[in-house]
């Protein structure tokens, strides 16, 4: 893996929430994220997929070093992100960016579109005085916005509107990476393929890897190179998009291609409703669903393998 | 932003006349030594216990002073008592409760159960313990009224930390490197204000309230000082024969905190965006 310019690689990823069931009841962990071990080469969009609850956004946030996690790490350029040294820590908050799901969430009401978009630079004293008015002034235009709106509030924005201002934030320390935690999700479907134009135009124009995070298949068909399936926060499948899309292995990849929207053919499978000697936490979490289980599906974890140049984590197939 | 606020407040008839009320009061207390007929200590000795009358408009006191002059007096200290324990109890309450929140874990247990202790003992005999101690004085006061009553602040700037601490814009800001500091201060406390502004307006009632208390059972602001409490007090030993020293600064004080929780539940409806809509 090395022999590529890899930059964002985990190992075992792993993150638990503790939760109290009741007001004295007792302490449940749940494994959000459960040894998740990806890499991200320069140059390549890493596209995450999976239903909402699957862990995406967790993975996310312990990539972007904002969340610890509980077991295995994370690696940018092949540094352990714990154990980075302050100025480290500030080269990898220059190098890797975010853009969030919600872009009325992302925009601090109280702060001015300019205040947002100089803080970057700011932050790490890039530009001072009378230039930050003009670097600010670039990144609306680069992001297809009009300078003029520097004095407004995020209020005085669309929804559209906002996530690109949000695209201009993760831009303005010119990043190699940007975490996409579903950018597209609560926008509406013009504006959508809008964004997405602008997110290829901008991987063109400034040589942006992409980790993008989505459950919208269509889109990631289209946007990406590599694909990852998560289901119950551990990778199920993984490849090339061409391949995972063409002919997908295991059953859950399977499951979601066919369910999503506007596809004709082959009924998705339903779920089965005989669950019995199904442990949970012990066996296949996909299990109650799946369409080609045996016995031992129910007591054994399958694990990742390697398979026709890809990997799959199912005893069936 | 803030003409909203306007427009919203305007619409509430009583938090308007809180407002005003606040505003007149505070007009009063300015410009008492221009307004009041007599200065606050000036005796009249032909005039003892004289009820209102166009020489003395509220009547005089058991030595013969003039109860409007004093109690205009009084108003400016009843006032800064109040904007001055809310300021420090504000400020308290905004500090603990930012550490609280944005830290958690064993600093957010030990602040908590601090505020718990503190919520567990009367404040107004703590007061009172303290002051016996300490002595009696304007400024003692309002420090200690501060000291004690700043968990409420505290509680609501944790909570609205813990819940503005994941928001995306917060995680945004720490994912461009902005330092703690930055992070609090630019971004999660005027986020958090609203509600603390509230609390500071209804804050000022219950100081005020409490200084009266104090100044009344003769802990507080002591004479030949003027306030609102210690006239009461006077006028509480003559209460059979001279009406007039109890009631007007029974009612300035009624007026006063009446119009100080008005306007701050007005205030409370008008940044409340759940209750926006309904209008």
């Amino acid at each position: 893996m090395n022999l590529k310019d890899e930059l964002i690689r985990t190992e075992g990823l792993t993150r638990e929430f503790s939760v109290r069931k009741g007001l004295f009841g007792q302490k449940a962990t749940i494994r959000a994220v459960d040894n998740v071990s990806v890499s991200l080469e320069r140059d390549m969009v890493f596209s995450l997929v999976g239903e909402s609850g699957s862990g995406k956004s967790t993975f996310a946030r312990m990539v972007l070093n904002l969340l610890k996690p509980t077991a295995g790490r994370v690696f940018f350029k092949g540094k352990d992100t714990s154990r980075f040294t302050k100025e480290e820590l500030r080269e990898f908050r220059r190098s890797v960016q975010v853009v969030f799901q919600d872009p009325f969430a992302s925009l601090n009401p109280r702060q001015s579109i300019y205040s947002a978009l100089s803080e970057p630079f700011k932050v790490h004293s890039i530009v001072r005085g009378k230039e930050l008015k003009e670097r600010v002034a670039e990144l609306l235009r680069s992001v297809g916005l009009q300078p003029e709106h520097m004095n407004r509030y995020p209020h005085e924005f669309s929804g559209g509107q906002r996530q690109r201002i949000c695209i201009a934030r993760a831009l303005a320390l010119t990043p190699e990476v940007i975490v996409a935690d579903e950018p597209l999700s609560s926008l509406d479907v013009s504006i959508q393929a809008q964004i997405l134009n602008l997110l290829t135009d901008l991987k063109e124009r400034y040589r942006l890897s992409y980790l993008f995070i989505s459950h919208d298949l269509n889109v990631v068909r289209y946007f990406s190179d590599h694909v990852a399936v998560m289901y119950a926060g551990r990778v199920v499948e993984e490849g090339s998009a061409e391949e995972l899309f063409d002919s997908p292995l295991h059953p859950y990849t399977e499951l979601l291609i066919q369910s999503s929207p506007g596809r004709k053919g082959k009924k998705p499978l339903i779920k089965r409703q005989d669950d019995q000697g199904y442990v949970n936490n012990q066996g296949c979490a996909f299990y109650p669903r799946c369409a080609l289980r045996k016995r031992h599906c129910s007591t054994e974890k399958p694990v990742l393998k390697d398979r026709d140049g890809r990997r799959v984590a199912c005893f069936e197939v | 932003m803030w003409s909203v606020l306007v427009q919203r407040l305007w619409h509430n008839r009583l938090a308007l006349i809180g407002a005003v009320l606040v505003l007149s009061l505070f007009v009063v207390a300015l410009l008492a030594p221009i307004v009041a007929p007599y200065e606050p200590d000036y005796i009249d000795r032909y005039h003892i216990l004289e009820p209102p009358s166009r020489l003395h408009p509220l009547g005089t006191d058991d030595i013969g002073r003039d109860v409007l002059s004093r109690m205009l007096y009084g108003s400016w200290v009843s006032l800064s008592v109040g904007f001055v324990a809310v300021g420090i109890s504000t400020l308290i309450g905004i500090i603990l409760g930012a550490l609280a929140g944005y830290y958690g874990g064993l600093t957010d247990r030990v602040i908590m159960r601090f505020v718990d202790v503190m919520l567990s003992i009367p404040s107004f005999f703590l007061i009172l313990a303290v002051i016996a101690f300490v002595g009696p004085s304007i400024w003692n006061i309002m420090i200690i009224i501060g000291l004690t009553s700043w968990m409420g602040v505290a509680r609501l700037v944790r909570a609205e930390f813990l819940s503005l601490k994941n928001r995306e814009f917060v995680l945004a800001a720490r994912a461009i490197g902005a330092s703690d500091l930055r992070i609090i201060f630019r971004h999660m406390l005027p986020n958090s204000l609203a509600p603390v502004i509230v609390n500071a307006v209804l804050g000022v009632a219950s100081a005020v309230l409490l200084e009266s208390a104090l100044s009344f059972l003769g802990l507080g602001v002591q004479p030949p000082r003027p306030s609102w409490g210690n006239i009461l007090k006077a006028g509480q030993a003559n209460i059979e024969i001279a009406w007039w020293l109890s009631v007007f600064p029974g009612l300035a004080i009624l007026i006063t905190v009446l119009s100080y929780n008005l306007f701050g539940e007005g205030l409370r409806d008008a940044l409340d965006p759940r209750l926006w809509e309904r209008r």
